[in-house]
């Protein structure tokens, strides 16, 4: 009993030692390192961060910056965008489960000048499969439904009402089976090997690269969905109504104000994904427009 | 803030919480109802801004965005609500962004904020403009060019309108009796007895209520300003300081940081009598902060009114650059190297300390194991070993709880910037409470220290008495005798302790009735506590402080004041608590501050010399 007593109290007595000689030491180093640093003028401390740093933060880290704006009765959070006059309120909603995001980005268009803004404003509800992805060359989709962005399973129609502008939490995207069973268009073997493949990038050569790439890419089609399959008066590729817009909204959408807006915008813009020199030359002029 | 204030100004939940799961509703079908009609009822304030051109038909979508070959990202997306929620609510697109003639869109310029594109100017009946501005700017310090139109270096540094605004948004306050701030509908309700349209009484009663505040939160300000003097590499190049640090590290600084609408940002001392867009250097004698004007910047009636003209000459900006504020630096040198001059040598020995007592010499366990039986003795004859009677514990207790404020009320406001801070200060009432809560403890330590103080020397008179001693030799004498004042023996036992810590030797020291350690700690209060209540009054009581003293003591005081509080709790937590909180024996707590009483083992292993004189049984001495 007395050595199990004498046991215990050992232990407690390293425990003890462990953890006040622990505290002690780092909080000693705590101390000397923040008094020491109180001591000359600051701006020569900020200076001792690399330049690298800076510049990385200046490139990057600053869209992840918040600013909270102060207004007496409410506040919010937002983005800091330098030099960003509007307010914007927060980030949109970002897709979690799509992975082509995970290499193209949430603002994945960036190719086509005149229309990259207008692109990028529909993959706020419209997914990449719906106008880059066809299962079989000239096998365009004919079936279209929702997906929840944050699962990516199939979901109801959300409600499509003004005010909301696109954020629906759930994106459009093509159906096989329609008729039997519904269910998103399924990339899994080039999902599956774009995951390996971005962890295993570092270690591949240029021709690996290439060849890996075919493959995640090998659904994608040359001459995706353009604007005008869909905002036309004749013959729509996205069935609006049966996704849940309303007759009045499907009708704005087709309406001469619509279409002549993107005809306006494809006036300009040929889609020669293939001959990019070509397509700079001619839209160059454009190049600060959204 | 409530909820309900964010849905009253059109701010949803989504916009809130982004990513946030959706919980069953809590409201049933009836309240929804409510909230429908409020919404509804609410909705015509927002309906300000005026799209004749549909704009909004695509720059509505959070998502028109690209990101250009510099890889800057250009967002083209308009909040509708947050937009009419300011004053530019009734300016067109175009009013602004007038070269925008054709879809697509060409090249666009930047927007000249200075165009006369706007609303009518009410007062005049003319197009309005920010044109003054422009006239006000070149008088001023952020002006690219001198009067007589020399470049300044780095023009390209100087700001342009967007560089320290985003498109302002209301702040009204409630001026109906209340001063709250929101829109007060019992004053809106009034104005449409005679103007009609509510729309417009809204916009016209958040436009004026919000000119008669801070137009901008302080927070922004400071953050607006740090845009530029806060970056190392802009201050460097015009030769100035860090002056978003040194105002950080001011009352005002902290107070903005907690939140605080009471206390001036830099615009309330840079621009205190003019516009805002003429803002002079210091050494410009037009300037508020200059020499000659900072007097009547300071004790302007709005501020330190009451204070002498010397507040003036304390340095808002001071740091400890040697070169720059050598008298500061001095001083913060003196506590950095008292603090860790003190602090390190103990610590240092505390866990050798410690290391030893995990490996102790065979000889001290078994002086300490013979001793603690004969403190086991005592103990059992006498049912404990008192070690504080009842007034020193309750003076131990009133000191832990005084401390305990102070740390609380204090060193939130030395780190307001740490996540936890604003949490601790709002337990205390925030910035408008926990600053009066800390000097109310403050004073009521200096009045239990007085009191301390107070009776030592009753005892030392009562004793001299005793013995018909008389004089100040005496008294002298008889202070210098009371067993918490250091002497040789003290010394020699440091010596023995260090010893004995280093494994340089087997045998622990005998501590008397108070060791060394409690001797220093003791003492050091009689340097803290006078200390940090003169310097914490200079500060509080600027109005009586700077009128006998120069500005400049206060920056000594300051820094004094929060280095030895740093000093006072490092030593507190570093090398008080571990002796008294889970050391074995005296776990979780040591009994002595409840009941006086000290257990056998700790008086055996602290106390050993205190012990011997117990020792005087001829068993014992056998």
């Amino acid at each position: 009993m007395s050595k199990k007593n004498d046991r215990t109290k050992r232990l407690f007595l390293f425990f003890y030692v462990a953890m006040w000689s622990v505290i002690l030491v780092g909080a000693a180093t705590w101390l000397t390192i923040f008094l020491v640093g109180t001591l000359g003028d600051p701006v020569e401390a900020k200076g001792l961060e690399p330049t690298d740093a800076e510049l990385f933060d200046s490139i990057l880290a600053l869209t992840d910056k918040k600013v909270v704006r102060y207004l007496g009765e409410w506040e919010f959070l937002e983005p800091k965008l330098p030099g960003h006059f509007h307010h914007i309120g927060r980030w949109y909603q970002s897709d979690k489960w799509n992975f082509c995001i995970d290499c193209h980005g949430p603002i994945p268009h960036s190719r086509s000048l005149q229309e990259r803004a207008f692109l990028n404003m529909h993959n706020l509800f419209i997914s990449c499969q719906v106008c880059h992805v066809q299962e079989s060359e000239g096998a365009a989709p004919e079936h279209f439904g929702w997906v929840d962005i944050v699962s990516g399973r199939l979901c109801s129609n959300p409600d499509i009402v003004e005010g909301v502008w696109g954020e629906y939490g759930a994106k459009i995207v093509p159906l096989k089976n329609h008729s039997e069973n519904p269910q998103p268009l399924n990339l899994k073997e080039e999902q599956e090997f774009a995951s390996e493949f971005r962890q295993r990038m570092n270690n591949l050569n240029d021709s690996q690269k290439v060849i890996g790439n075919k493959f995640i890419h090998r659904k994608c089609i040359e001459n995706p969905v353009k604007c005008s399959d869909c905002h036309n008066e004749d013959n729509q590729f996205l069935p609006y109504t049966a996704l849940g817009y309303s007759e009045e909204r499907a009708a704005f959408l087709i309406s001469a104000e619509v279409v002549d807006l993107v005809k306006r915008y494809e006036t300009f813009y040929m889609p020669n994904l293939l001959k990019p020199q070509q397509q700079t030359e001619g839209q160059s002029i454009q190049e600060e427009t959204p | 803030m409530k909820h309900h204030d964010n849905i009253d100004y059109g701010i949803t939940c989504d916009s809130k919480h982004v990513g946030a799961v959706r919980e069953p509703p809590l409201l049933n079908n009836r309240w929804l109802g409510v909230l429908a009609i409020t919404l509804v009822v609410m909705l015509p304030q927002v309906l300000y801004a005026v799209d004749a051109e549909n704009c909004l038909m695509c720059h509505r979508f959070r998502g028109l965005a690209r990101v250009d070959k510099d890889g800057d990202y250009r967002l083209f997306y308009v909040d509708e609500t947050l937009f009419n929620r300011g004053p530019h609510a009734r300016v067109t697109c175009k009013g602004c962004h007038a070269d925008i003639e054709k879809i697509p869109h060409d090249n666009a310029k930047p927007v000249d904020c200075l165009r006369s594109c706007h609303i009518e100017e009410p007062t005049r009946e003319i197009i309005f403009t920010h044109e003054k501005v422009r006239e006000a700017l070149q008088q001023s310090v952020h002006a690219p060019i001198l009067e007589d139109g020399t470049p300044r270096s780095s023009p390209e540094d100087f700001p342009q309108c967007k560089d320290c605004h985003d498109i302002p948004l209301f702040r009204p306050v409630s001026i109906f009796k209340k001063t709250r701030a929101g829109v007060s509908e019992r004053a809106v309700n009034r104005c449409i007895v005679c103007h009609s349209d509510e729309n417009f009484v809204r916009y016209f009663y958040s436009h004026v209520t919000t000119r008669l505040h801070k137009a901008r939160d302080s927070r922004e300000v400071v953050n607006m300003c740090a845009g530029c003097h806060g970056d190392p590499s802009f201050v460097r190049r015009h030769g100035l300081s860090d002056v978003i640090s040194s105002y950080l590290e001011t009352y005002h600084g902290k107070a903005i940081l907690f939140g605080s609408t009471q206390v001036p940002d830099c615009l309330d001392c840079h621009a205190s009598h003019k516009n805002v867009h003429e803002m002079r250097a210091a050494a410009d004698p037009g300037s508020s902060t200059n020499p000659k004007n900072r007097s009547a910047t300071c004790n302007s009636r709005d501020c330190h009114h009451s204070a002498g003209p010397a507040l003036a000459s304390f340095n808002v900006h001071s740091n400890r650059d040697p070169k720059a504020n050598p008298l500061e630096f001095g001083v913060a040198l003196f506590f950095v190297i008292a603090t860790l001059g003190i602090l390190l040598p103990i610590l240092t020995l505390n866990v050798l300390g410690l290391i030893r007592e995990l490996l102790p010499s065979h000889q001290a366990e078994q002086e300490i194991e013979r001793l603690k039986k004969i403190a086991d003795k005592k103990a059992a004859r006498e049912g404990g070993i008192l070690r504080f009677n009842g007034g020193l514990r309750l003076q131990h207790a009133f000191l832990v709880v005084v401390f305990v404020i102070l740390c609380l009320t204090g060193f939130p406001m030395k780190f307001p910037e740490a996540s936890i801070s604003p949490f601790i200060y709002d337990l205390f009432g925030g910035i408008n409470g926990a600053p009066i809560v800390h000097r109310i403890a403050g004073v009521a330590l200096l009045v239990g220290f007085a009191f301390h103080i107070g009776q030592i020397l009753f005892n030392v008179r009562r004793s001299m008495k005793r013995k018909g001693q008389r004089g100040i030799k005496s008294w002298i004498n008889s202070i210098l005798a009371l067993p918490m004042i250091p002497g040789k023996q003290d010394l020699k036992d440091l010596i023995d302790w260090a010893k004995y810590a280093l494994f340089l030797s087997p045998r622990r020291p005998y501590y008397g009735h108070f060791s060394w350690k409690e001797k220093l700690e003791y003492l050091g209060l009689f340097w803290g506590i006078p200390l940090l209540g003169i310097t914490g009054i200079l500060l509080w009581a600027e109005s009586i402080s700077t009128r006998i003293l120069p500005g400049w003591a206060l920056n000594v005081a300051y820094l004094a004041h929060t280095y030895e509080s740093l000093l006072a709790v490092a030593h507190i937590a570093l090398v008080h608590i571990p002796g008294v909180i889970g050391r074995p024996g005296v776990s979780p707590l040591s009994s002595m501050i409840i009941n006086g009483k000290i257990s056998p083992a700790v008086l055996a292993e602290e106390h050993a010399g205190e012990v011997k004189s117990f020792d005087i049984t001829p068993e014992a001495r056998s």
